[in-house]
């Protein structure tokens, strides 16, 4: 169900936060695509970058955060360009998000109903809003009884500490859903929550793909919950996407080194009895990044050539790497081993 | 096979305390600095900087406004203010430390025994502490003057009673969570008798946040004298208290407002210096105590 | 709810007691002898056998406190020795000003405290919140004592536009409106300044909250997310405070009656420390302190009530 012009696109995205006079660049020449329909899974470790990537999308970033390079476009129009009344349009109706910890993302002192209606007056003209509180009240209930909230006519009075957290976590989608935005940007939604609950979640989101053809930014360190939902994949690493394509072919057969060892790393069936694979060394720390490739000391087919100059991201059979092996004019020599190990 | 890590007990010799530079690096820390140590110099070079005794009358020149002779006037009987105002700053920190600090010494045995030993004890002292705070601060000093009789020892020892349950509370808490350090634990499986244990680890780990409540207790308890001493029921005359030149001045505040003018002025000073001292060091220490602090008595 | 509401309440009731234990025995903690100590030393004979009498001295300690509890429970605090009126007559005249100074002090400490604090919070870091961080602080510094103090040197001995002695009576209310003025006002400046910082840091804190930033990514305007969806969230532990905070209040409240020659429980408790009038002494403190206990237990109720998530504890899905 994908195809056409992006429905967002990110284009070279640099963020940088400052802490007094240190500032450091969280992320980098961020770039990636999402379609109508599509669900993009963006994957990678605690402090790679993903939730930076999220809140600038939604501009929506700390108030040490700042967006210094590159472009966002949603629906072909620029987002760094908007004025905050614009922008504010945009949340909620054209890109919504649904964050990490349904705990504590609503808001305790108001009934889910009020918080559900006040979403959607906020994004009427005020001579449209009057009068519809019943309305609106029955789309929420509505809403509520699609997201699989029982007896939602009774609980759309209750507060939020009333539900347990997989319930919490459907009325934010509920919430998300309401204004029915085109893409919706998912940020480790089921991290908090147990397996069963976040099978439903998935199959919940899968659903609004196929029958809202909803766009969905999927946002995860969970290879496995991505390999089943997504249609593509973003890999990243240290602020930077280091590999980029449909599923399967990236799970199937890696090529950035990073990724293969992610993959490595997840115990299996299959190789039981196996030491379990661990990746050496540690991410770089973002404030004291290294010149040249950032994934270079923990990698196992380094070379010189790859501390000197940044590896650019390249184009392989219709998806892209960031990795001088890929990169014919990168001086990289790709030994016969190498080769192995990539075909 | 890499040795399991031991708990090992941090060591610094104070955990938390606050570096000098900390404190003059902020607006607010400087200030109270410079007026704590401005006050320490008064207090102990008092008479030396007063123009006059501070009981040295003259009926003559009474109840004048400030001049040249006399800074800060003069009071009924004719003292001169400044002189009495200098000299009452000994009075109130002399009063005010002593029984602060006394209310932490209490506040902190009792305190640390009803955490460390736990059951019926503390819910004993817990109650006890409960009751005492239940008495507004001035009110419980007033029946316990009643009693007592008024003076300045007197003085002392209600502020030691209203102050040291707060303390109390604050060295419990503290404890209860030093308690279940790691390496209390494992003292305490290593066969460390009770007290070594409190005095070697625990205390040091709790004292830097308490200091804290001493910075941020002493206006209380210098306000708490003044008022007292207003009345009346605190440090009798001749002693010049702070108090009681407001107390005497306004029985006469109709013939001239200056003795409430520099005594209030006095007060205010010191207790924003200390206040604003007692902030910072808050700030540098531990941030997260603003929050569990109780309301601080002031009168 | 009601389990907790059960426990408090014999909690308190358990402070009530040990504080008339406390009082009853109070004339006992000090070495002497109970007739000196409440009469001073140079007591006529006849009324140190009054004395004696009146407070059953005679009899063993614990029957003392027993009588004292049995009679508080009672409304009987005995006679003053003066007078020979009924101590609780006495305070009964005196509590309503005292009440309704309070109250009123509280009222005024909120109408300034809460918004000073909320425009603070709605500009942070600017020089406006530094200002409004600058005056807090002074209020809180001064003792309600001075503030009375200097309130009554600037309005009513220079100015002369408010009175400044008595509390006029309660047959001509503008009367004592007027009266109440300077005494609440001084009472409430230090309440400003703490309201204002508290106020002010509770917004900060809700502001940075997770939820508020839902509001945000749901392109919430900015004015409803502040006055409506944060503070909400951040009055109710500021209500709790105010409770709490009582006692502090009442006993600042005995320095203004008496700097404003209010009639009122501060005034008759001095005075008859004065006087050595110990029925009074015993019974004022008696009943500011169940007024604190009782603020105390409203305000920890109310904390309760207003949080749902304390209210509806235990409704979980």
């Amino acid at each position: 169900m994908s195809g056409g012009e992006p429905l967002l696109e990110v284009d070279g995205l640099e963020v940088t936060y400052q802490k007094g006079d240190l500032s450091h660049v969280a992320l980098q020449d961020m770039s990636l695509q999402v379609r109508a329909g599509e669900i993009l899974g963006i994957v990678g470790e605690s402090g790679c970058g993903k939730s930076t990537l999220s809140a600038a999308v939604m501009r929506l970033l700390a108030a040490n955060g700042a967006i210094t390079a590159g472009s966002i476009r949603l629906k072909g129009q620029e987002l760094r360009s908007l004025q905050p009344a614009q922008l504010r349009q945009i949340r909620g109706r054209e890109i919504a998000m649904i964050f990490q910890d349904p705990l504590t993302s609503l808001n305790p002192t108001f009934r889910i109903g009020t918080q559900l209606v006040d979403a959607q007056k906020a994004h009427m003209s005020r001579r449209s809003r009057r009068g519809l509180d019943r309305e609106l009240r029955r789309r929420a209930i509505d809403m509520l009884t699609q997201v699989g909230i029982p007896d939602a006519q009774e609980r759309v009075d209750h507060f939020p500490h009333e539900f347990s957290g997989g319930m919490r976590q459907r009325i934010m989608i509920a919430l998300a859903l309401l204004l029915e935005p085109a893409l919706l940007i998912a940020d480790e939604p089921t991290s908090a929550l147990d397996v069963t609950l976040q099978a439903q979640i998935l199959e919940l989101l899968s659903r609004l793909r196929t029958e809202r053809g909803t766009a969905i930014m999927f946002i995860s360190h969970d290879l496995g919950v991505v390999s089943q939902l997504c249609d593509r994949v973003v890999v990243m690493y240290a602020g930077q996407p280091v590999e980029e394509g449909d599923v399967a072919s990236v799970f199937e057969r890696p090529l950035h080194p990073y990724t293969q060892a992610l993959l490595g790393a997840i115990p299996s069936r299959k190789r039981r009895g196996a030491a379990l694979v661990t990746i050496p060394g540690r991410v770089p720390s973002l404030a004291d990044l290294p010149q040249g490739c950032r994934f270079a000391d923990r990698c196992q087919f380094v070379q010189d050539v790859n501390r000197g100059a940044a590896p650019r991201y390249v184009g392989v059979d219709g998806r892209r790497v960031r990795c001088n092996i890929y990169d014919p004019e990168s001086g990289y020599r790709p030994a016969a081993a190498v080769q192995e190990s990539i075909s | 096979m890499a040795a399991p890590a031991l708990a090992v007990r941090p060591r610094r010799p104070l955990p938390g305390l606050a570096s000098l530079q900390q404190v003059t690096s902020r607006p607010a820390g400087l200030f109270g600095l410079a007026v704590v140590l401005g006050l320490l110099v008064i207090v102990v070079l008092g008479p030396l900087l007063a123009p006059y005794g501070y009981s040295e009358q003259n009926i003559g020149e009474r109840l004048q406004g400030p001049s040249a002779a006399h800074l800060f006037g003069t009071d009924q009987l004719g003292r001169d203010l400044l002189s009495r105002i200098l000299v009452g700053t000994r009075v109130a920190l002399g009063v005010a430390v002593p029984a602060v600090l006394g209310a932490l010494a209490c506040g902190l045995v009792i305190g640390v025994i009803a955490g460390y030993v736990g059951r019926w004890v503390d819910n004993v002292l817990i109650v006890v502490m409960d009751t005492l705070q239940a008495f507004p601060a001035v009110v419980l000093a007033l029946a316990l003057l009643a009693v007592l009789g008024a003076s300045l020892q007197n003085v002392i020892i209600v502020i030691i009673v209203s102050f040291a349950p707060g303390y109390a509370r604050v060295a419990r808490a503290l404890v209860l969570v030093a308690k279940e350090n790691a390496y209390v634990e494992a003292e305490r499986a290593l066969g460390a008798k009770d007290l070594r244990i409190v005095l070697v680890h625990i205390l040091p780990n709790i004292i830097a946040p308490m200091l804290v409540l001493v910075a941020m207790d002493i206006p209380a308890a210098i306000a708490v004298e003044a008022g007292l001493s207003f009345l009346g029921v605190g440090v009798q005359p001749p002693t010049p208290s702070w108090g009681i030149i407001l107390s005497d001045g306004f029985e006469r505040a109709r013939e001239t407002p200056w003795p409430i003018v520099f005594a209030s002025l006095a007060l205010m000073v010191t207790t924003l210096g200390f206040t604003m001292l007692g902030e910072t060091l808050r700030d540098v220490i531990d941030p997260r105590i603003a929050r569990v602090r109780r309301w601080r008595r002031t009168v | 709810m009601l389990v907790y509401l059960l426990k408090r309440l014999g909690m308190t009731l358990l402070v009530v007691v040990l504080s008339m234990v406390f009082l009853g025995l109070l004339v006992h903690l000090v070495p002497g002898d109970p007739v000196k100590i409440i009469l001073g030393p140079r007591a006529s004979e006849a009324l140190s056998a009054l004395v004696r009498q009146e407070m059953d001295l005679d009899e063993p300690v614990l029957v003392q406190v027993w009588n004292f509890m049995v009679g508080a429970a009672q409304a009987d605090l005995g006679q003053d020795f003066a007078s020979r009126l009924p101590v609780t007559e006495i305070l009964a005249n005196a509590l309503p000003h005292t009440v309704i100074l309070a109250l009123a002090s509280l009222g005024l400490a909120v109408l300034a405290g809460v918004p000073l604090g909320v425009f603070a919070a709605s500009h942070p870091g600017t020089w406006i919140d530094r200002l409004t961080g600058a005056v807090s602080v002074s209020l809180i510094t001064m003792p309600a004592f001075v503030a009375g103090l200097l309130l009554l040197l600037l309005f009513a001995v220079s100015l002369d536009a408010l009175p400044a002695v008595g509390s006029g009576s309660f047959s001509d209310p503008a009367d004592y409106v007027r009266h109440l003025i300077l005494p609440s006002v001084a009472l409430a400046l230090t309440w400003v300044g703490y309201l204002a910082r508290l106020v002010r840091v509770n917004m900060l804190e809700v502001l940075g909250s997770p939820y508020i930033r839902t509001s945000e990514a749901f392109g919430l305007r900015p004015r409803l997310i502040f006055y409506k969806y944060a503070l909400k969230n951040a009055i109710i532990p500021t209500i709790a405070m105010l409770g709490f905070g009582f006692g502090n209040l009442l006993g600042s409240a005995v320095f203004v009656e008496i700097i404003f020659s209010r009639p009122g429980l501060g005034t008759l408790l001095v005075d008859s420390i004065e006087t050595r009038n110990y029925p009074i002494v015993r019974g004022a403190v008696l009943v500011v302190t169940v007024l604190v206990v009782l603020a105390n237990l409203l305000a920890d109720l109310s904390y309760r009530l207003l949080d749902p998530r304390i209210r509806l504890a235990g409704k979980e899905a």
